[in-house]
């Protein structure tokens, strides 16, 4: 197919946009929808990247695909610039762990695909961290030094890393100082999804979800291409499991 | 003889249920056991309907900062002669219900039923109370009604939301024909609620069209509903119009007849009412217009979407979060996981040719200049409470004197009856009553003279003055003062002593 170098321009503008700023509204979102060019541009562009673009009411959205994939925010980056200079692999994928338990606190029903709570308290949330990694720690010991040999991080450490941390103390009045506690731990992540623009902060200590965040469960994971994509994804780390 | 259609009893079944269902957390209220101090059970389903009214009525005055403590504040008066509680049992209390109407895990109320409609289990969310604002300096959570909970108030009012507004605007013409104006003033208010609640509620739509249309069944069933809300906006705003009208006709009439009288109350309230009324009539406006765009570009824009299939039923939890720790997935896969959450990639690099750009050298020289400039008014609004500070505890000071009247010594809590007695609760509200007295007590004795250059000297400096000749000693008391619900403080002797 022959583009002009208007259409290319215009393309590669609205990837830009969406690269920053990880959506789009209203102009572009015309330009995206008038032409086939451009928006068979913009998505070429996003798909070399290991993204998705979609299309919600009056906007458009980058996604990162559920993928490993180079093109995606690098480990460093997130570690320096939101859980501190010492940061170890062990904190980020922590975090990830604590991000992921988090969106399926909201989504936990098959009988609506709304989310079925208005916000999350952070103390409910070390609770569901506490039953993720209570079933993490049913595994034998054997099994989970079995995938260690096979990937570089393990889920001991994040056992290990979890449990030191200090359990939440009900009598101190502000869980945000330097100690290291389960609620600090929490809080750098949650400054994280406030900063992602997936969470607010309604106070209290109790977060909800965005409209952006909303927009890319029930648009991305509720999709059923990508939802197939994504069950791939975990079915392949099955699999190399299997063969082992 | 019509026909006995058996299929057709049951229809609609879950949007019955979801309005029955709004009254279960006052029911739930209701099961609450719990006695005053005079072991007499409290009312908890009717504090409860207390309640949703004191928040309605916030909402009509346009109070945004209802807490637990207003909301308890209210309860307290409203039942100080029905139930015998102190402060603190009445703020439980208020936690109570805010809790109850508001479950503090953050699930949303729900209700689980059997649909007679579909015959398969069912159930309905709904939220009564959320989180307005929060206030980080006091770390106070405000509250106000949401959709479903002025539902319920609604609810309890004989008609439905739908046709509040509609409601609202007959009984407003019927009040301004019968010269009611201040009750006028009152539905004008009501209306203003019944357009915000309306607001929300576009907004609320317009969510859902983003991430919800999936089929064209969603599509035409949102084409109603916006189509419905179109129609009904357009109604309204005719019945605005004539509205406006007719104010503006009682205005021109009064207007003549109160010159006869010589008697303006009764046209200044017209004229309020008709700024009010102009006010309320163009936020409506505006959702008219929103309500236009909706029908052209969004769901124009959901039709785009169409192409999209969406799967019926999706729990997170179930797929992604314990999928990963109990096969468990190799760490990693929580990285890929993850990913669709983040941003993407930016690289942030570095010409060398920067080297070659125009420098900026002031920045070497100490602090940049907006510093300074942040700093100087700062400087300024502290120096401007400072000023008022100090005004206020002049004043205080006065009235010590005046309470001490000859005598040689008196207690803070003579002070304050006297306070009370003579300016009224207002004073002992404000915390600079409060800091007045706790300063006395740091800087005891006090006299005229002395002027240590300390933080606090120059705001005290104006109230010494008054003292001409005599000293201060204050020394504390073992006993506690509840002087209003907000401010407790320990009794304290003040000494006045000739030098």
């Amino acid at each position: 197919m022959h583009y002009n170098s208007e259409q290319v321009m215009k393309a590669f503008e609205l990837y830009t946009e969406l690269a920053q700023k990880g959506s789009a509204e209203k102009e572009h979102l015309q330009d995206y929808l008038a032409d086939d060019a451009v928006r068979g541009l913009v998505d070429q562009f996003a798909r070399k990247v290991d993204c998705i673009v979609i299309i919600a009411g009056e906007r458009l959205y980058l996604v990162p695909e559920t993928k490993l994939s180079p093109f995606h925010v690098k480990n460093d980056t997130l570690k320096k610039t939101y859980l501190g200079s010492k940061a170890t692999n062990q904190d980020l994928y922590m975090m990830y762990l604590a991000i992921i338990v988090f969106f399926g606190e909201f989504y936990d029903s098959y009988n609506t695909i709304e989310a079925t709570r208005d916000f999350l308290p952070l103390q409910e949330w070390v609770k569901s961290i506490d039953r993720q990694i209570a079933t993490l720690k049913e595994h034998s010991e054997e099994e989970l030094i079995e995938y260690e040999k096979e990937y570089s991080y393990n889920w001991r450490s994040i056992i290990e890393k979890w449990e030191a941390m200090d359990p939440l103390k009900e009598t101190a009045k502000k869980q945000t100082g330097n100690t290291i506690s389960r609620m600090s731990f929490l809080d750098s992540v949650k400054r994280f999804l406030e900063d992602q623009e997936l969470a607010i902060d309604l106070g209290n200590n109790e977060l909800a979800l965005t409209e952006k965040a909303k927009t890319i469960v029930q648009r991305y994971f509720m999709d059923l291409e990508y939802n197939r994509g994504i069950l791939e994804f975990m079915y392949g780390f099955d699999k190399r499991k299997g063969d082992t | 003889m019509f026909q006995y259609r058996p299929d057709e009893i049951a229809n609609g079944y879950r949007e019955r249920i979801a309005r029955l269902a709004l009254f279960d957390p006052l029911y739930e209220l209701e099961r609450k056991t719990q006695a005053d101090n005079d072991g007499k059970p409290i009312d908890f389903f009717g504090l409860g309907l207390l309640s949703l009214l004191f928040f309605f009525e916030q909402m009509l005055i346009r109070n945004r900062k209802t807490g637990v403590k207003e909301l308890s504040a209210y309860l307290r008066q409203a039942a100080k002669n029905e139930i015998n509680l102190d402060a603190n049992g009445f703020e439980n209390l208020a936690r109570t219900i805010i809790h109850t109407l508001r479950p503090p895990h953050g699930k949303r109320r729900e209700r689980k039923f059997f649909n007679w409609e579909t015959k398969k289990f069912d159930s309905v969310q709904y939220s009564i109370l959320k989180a307005d604002s929060f206030d980080v300096k006091t770390n106070t959570q405000y509250y106000t009604l949401d959709d479903d909970g002025l539902e319920l108030v609604f609810a309890t009012k004989e008609y439905f939301s739908e046709f509040q507004l509609s409601i609202n605007q007959l009984i407003l013409r019927k009040q301004l024909e019968k010269g009611e104006f201040e009750g006028a003033l009152r539905q004008i208010n009501e209306m203003r609620i019944d357009v915000e609640n309306l607001q929300q509620r576009i907004i609320k739509i317009k969510h859902e069209i983003q991430r919800n249309i999936i089929s064209e069944e969603t599509y035409s069933r949102f084409k109603a509903i916006i189509e419905d809300v179109y129609y009904r906006l357009k109604r309204e705003n005719e019945e605005f119009k004539e509205l406006n009208l007719f104010v503006k006709e009682t205005k021109e009439r009064l207007y003549y007849q109160e010159t006869e009288k010589q008697e303006g109350h009764t046209y200044e309230l017209v004229l309020k009412i008709s700024k009010e009324l102009e006010e309320v009539h163009y936020e409506h406006g505006l959702l008219l217009q929103e309500s236009i765009e909706l029908k052209t570009k969004a769901l124009k824009a959901a039709q785009e979407s169409l192409y999209y299939m969406g799967i019926n039923s999706f729990n997170f939890d179930q797929e992604i979060t314990a999928r990963l720790v109990s096969s468990p997935l190799p760490l990693e896969a929580a990285r890929g996981l993850a990913a669709p959450f983040l941003k993407v990639h930016k690289e942030e690099l570095w010409s060398p040719l920067t080297v070659f750009a125009e420098q900026r050298i002031d920045e070497e020289e100490g602090q940049p200049v907006e510093e300074a400039f942040l700093s100087v008014t700062d400087e300024g609004e502290n120096l401007r409470k400072r000023e008022i500070q100090s005004k206020n505890f002049t004043k205080l000071m006065k009235l010590v004197i005046e309470a001490v009247r000859g005598r040689n010594s008196i207690t803070l809590k003579e002070i304050a009856s006297y306070v009370k007695e003579t300016k009224g609760e207002n004073l002992l509200q404000h915390r600079s009553f409060y800091d007045f007295f706790i300063i006395l007590h740091q800087r005891s004795p006090l006299t005229p003279q002395e002027m240590p250059a300390e933080e606090h000297s120059q705001i005290l400096d104006e109230a010494l003055a008054l003292l001409k000749g005599k000293k201060l000693t204050v020394t504390e008391e073992k006993e506690i003062l509840e002087l209003t619900d907000r401010y407790s403080i320990q009794n304290m002797i003040i000494k006045v002593e000739e030098i």
